[in-house]
């Protein structure tokens, strides 16, 4: 499918609406991206997405975007919450995978020389791969359950964290109408013991270094100062959810044949959010959204543990604390300004995070002069970013912003890049411990693997979307 | 251990004792592809062997066919092609394919103490870690069933936390798969080092018999 694209300024680009095509796309890149972005089929599937029943105003694509399973990765689209649908292949496997950026008091030079022993431990304590939660025995469906219902919050509660930092969660931590009896017996056998843990691929646990501020105001109300250390934790829902999403795409490919919805591409299986499908697949994702922010609340209590024995620190000089954690696989309701009216949308984000600008209710209260902080990790070699969401992003993007630096390169073509290569020296070279069970892995996530993040967070930037406000350097990482 | 791999044993032995990433069985027309003495296992698209019930190992070898698997490329995830004169062989192929992905990055370590000699059974020691149990998954065509039986083999590698470590397939069409398998216990160390599969996609799946045989096409979420 030969794509017709036209650049409407430096950053954005439109699809025109041809065929069936219910609206636009819109693409946030550079000229330079856009080039790379033309070689897969990416633009192919903003375009199908557009066909979606109820999709409004464009489907859009952030300029991380590479291909995916029927969405694009860095696709967003909204789609009326009455008479639009609901799609799993837009919110993807892993149901909130996300960040959490966590502030510390330490400085780098507390840290650096005892960098090698700090990853240690963060490896010996937070599993990877398959591997089963350290933390938490398996636990018993009835508590599964209720991390599904109540997400972060059980965690705090059970002694990992504080209830005081849910404020600093995306939906605090807890997104409402989770239904677990829409959630089959499979996905509680995986869940059961993952609680805790990071997985593998594309998860990670960095430790960061604030290497440069752009916005020294909003660094400051987040408490950010050069040469600080920050730490990241990247991961998702696990098990728990990747099986909801399996279940629930045979549940909407057989709905959208009921529904008689034409689609162009069978990955973008759906389901009117009103259906019985729909609303069963909203009120299953909602569980695995609150498993996930349960999981990286465990997760940043571990490390919170593991920096204060590996440092030989109390829990008062670590000063651990979430800055936010955001989603960046979700579906959820939001309102918002379309065409001078207020319309309530399910925002499907996949590959793409929230971004709500100054003033918005939605973000914790101390940031409401600046804007939601939005996280976006490069890759293990170079840099990360944290910006805040605008205004323009409200009226442009439905509020959202790109979330990483997106693949270029496949994991076939990284692993033959990386024969005969000394990955972890190189990384040692480059100023980074990392410690990670799988060779193949880390050769799969070498950095040049990876997009530079620097080019998407500048399109974000100069478009007016999200703006910079620091840059980190990793100086320690872990991965599964 | 009494059961279907029983005329394995000495075999299934010989590779437990050895055991780092799980014990996959591979005969490559006669050579050897996982090598005991090196105590490591090698990966790679190669021939896949079907067990059968009845006679010993060298016979059994001679009932090989080839079935065999190769990774392809896709930007963010693995793809594996599989191929096999017959549809089980072409299944069985894609299931070593999706184990390669996950298994093939865990480092060695050292070697496992031998089982006492005293045992009487130097073997027993080692087999008792092994234990058969079936898969089976169905659906309503080959393409369909290709989907549903790595889905069904993941779940129960996830969840049982056990690596398969041999084939047997009982009943096989385009909608019914049955599979004895052979299958290790994945300790902590395997498991933390194993690249997480998350789920079997849709996308671009493909099972299809043509004039070769047949070829199944699948994209793993990793």
């Amino acid at each position: 499918m030969d794509i017709q694209i036209r650049q409407l300024d430096d950053t954005t680009w439109e699809i025109p609406k041809t065929g069936g095509m219910r609206v636009p796309g819109r693409v946030y890149a550079s000229r330079k991206m856009m080039e790379r972005i033309r070689a897969d089929k990416s633009l192919e599937q903003v375009a199908n997405v557009a066909h979606l029943p109820g999709i409004v105003k464009y489907s859009l694509a952030m300029p991380d975007i590479h291909w995916g399973y029927g969405f694009p990765i860095g696709g967003v689209c909204a789609t009326d919450a009455e008479d639009g649908v609901i799609s799993p292949g837009g919110v993807g496997y892993d149901i909130n995978c996300g960040v959490r950026l966590l502030a510390t008091n330490l400085k780098a030079d507390d840290v650096q020389p005892r960098i090698r022993h700090l990853v240690k431990e963060l490896f010996d304590n937070v599993p990877t791969g398959v591997g089963a939660s350290k933390a938490i025995p398996k636990l018993s469906r009835k508590d599964l359950e209720k991390v599904a219902v109540q997400g972060a919050r059980w965690a705090a509660e059970h002694g990992f964290g504080s209830t005081a930092q849910l404020d600093f969660i995306e939906e605090h931590g807890c997104i409402a109408d989770a239904d677990p009896s829409a959630v089959d017996e499979r996905p509680w056998q995986r869940g059961a013991d993952q609680l805790g843990t990071l997985g593998s691929g594309n998860h990670f646990l960095e430790i960061g270094r604030i290497d440069e501020v752009f916005h020294p105001d909003a660094a400051r109300v987040f408490g950010l100062e050069p040469d600080g250390i920050v730490i990241l934790i990247h991961c998702g829902s696990r098990g728990f959810g990747y099986q909801i999403c399996d279940d629930y795409l045979k549940v909407t490919q057989q709905a959208t044949k009921k529904y008689n919805i034409s689609i162009p591409d069978r990955q973008l299986a759906c389901a009117p959010i009103t259906s019985g499908e729909g609303q069963a697949y909203l009120g299953a994702m909602r569980c695995a959204a609150n498993y996930a922010f349960a999981n990286r609340q465990v997760i940043m209590h571990l490390t919170e543990q593991a920096v204060m024995k590996a440092l030989d620190i109390s829990d008062h000089e670590a000063g651990i604390r979430p800055i936010y954690d955001i989603c960046h696989n979700i579906a959820k309701f939001e309102t918002h300004d379309v065409d001078g009216a207020r319309r309530r949308v399910c925002m499907h984000r996949k590959g793409a995070t929230r971004a709500f600008g100054p003033g918005s209710e939605h973000i914790p209260e101390a940031y409401r002069s600046i804007g939601q902080p939005v996280l976006i990790p490069g890759d293990m070699g170079r840099y990360s970013y944290l910006t805040v969401g605008t205004d323009r992003a409200m009226h442009e993007t439905f509020g959202s912003s790109c979330h990483g630096a997106g693949r270029h390169m496949s994991r076939k073509k990284a692993l033959a890049a990386s024969k005969g290569r000394d990955m972890i020296q190189e990384l040692r070279d480059r100023g980074v411990e990392i410690q990670a069970t799988g060779k193949r892995t880390i050769a799969e996530e070498m950095p040049h693997a990876y997009k530079d993040v620097s080019d998407v967070v500048n399109v974000m930037h100069d478009a007016g979307i999200a703006l910079k406000v620091a840059k980190f350097r990793p100086i320690g990482v872990i991965k599964g | 251990m009494e059961g279907r791999f029983d005329n394995f044993r000495p075999r299934l032995d010989e590779y437990c004792r050895g055991i780092k990433i799980g014990a996959v069985m591979w005969e490559n027309k006669g050579q050897n592809i996982f090598r005991s003495d090196r105590r490591a296992i090698s990966f790679g698209g190669g021939s896949v062997c079907i067990f059968r019930d009845e006679g010993h190992a060298e016979e059994n070898s001679r009932l090989m066919t080839a079935g065999s698997f190769e990774e392809f490329d896709h930007t963010a995830d693995a793809g594996i092609r599989a191929r096999g004169d017959t549809l089980a062989e072409m299944l069985i192929a894609a299931a070593h394919g999706m184990l390669q992905l996950m298994f093939s990055g865990v480092p060695e370590s050292p070697a496992r103490p031998e089982a006492p000699a005293e045992s009487g059974d130097a073997t027993r020691h080692s087999t008792a870690a092994v234990h058969e149990h079936s898969v089976a998954a169905e659906a309503d065509d080959a393409e369909q069933l290709l989907h549903a039986w790595l889905s069904e083999l993941l779940f129960r590698l996830t969840v049982d936390r056990s690596v398969p470590v041999g084939f047997d397939v009982e009943e096989c069409t385009p909608q019914r798969i049955r599979v004895r398998m052979a299958s290790v216990p994945m300790d902590e160390r395997m498991a933390g080092a194993a690249t997480e599969i998350k789920a079997v996609t849709w996308h671009g799946l493909r099972a299809e018999h043509t004039l070769d045989g047949w070829i199944g096409e699948v994209i793993f979420d990793t």
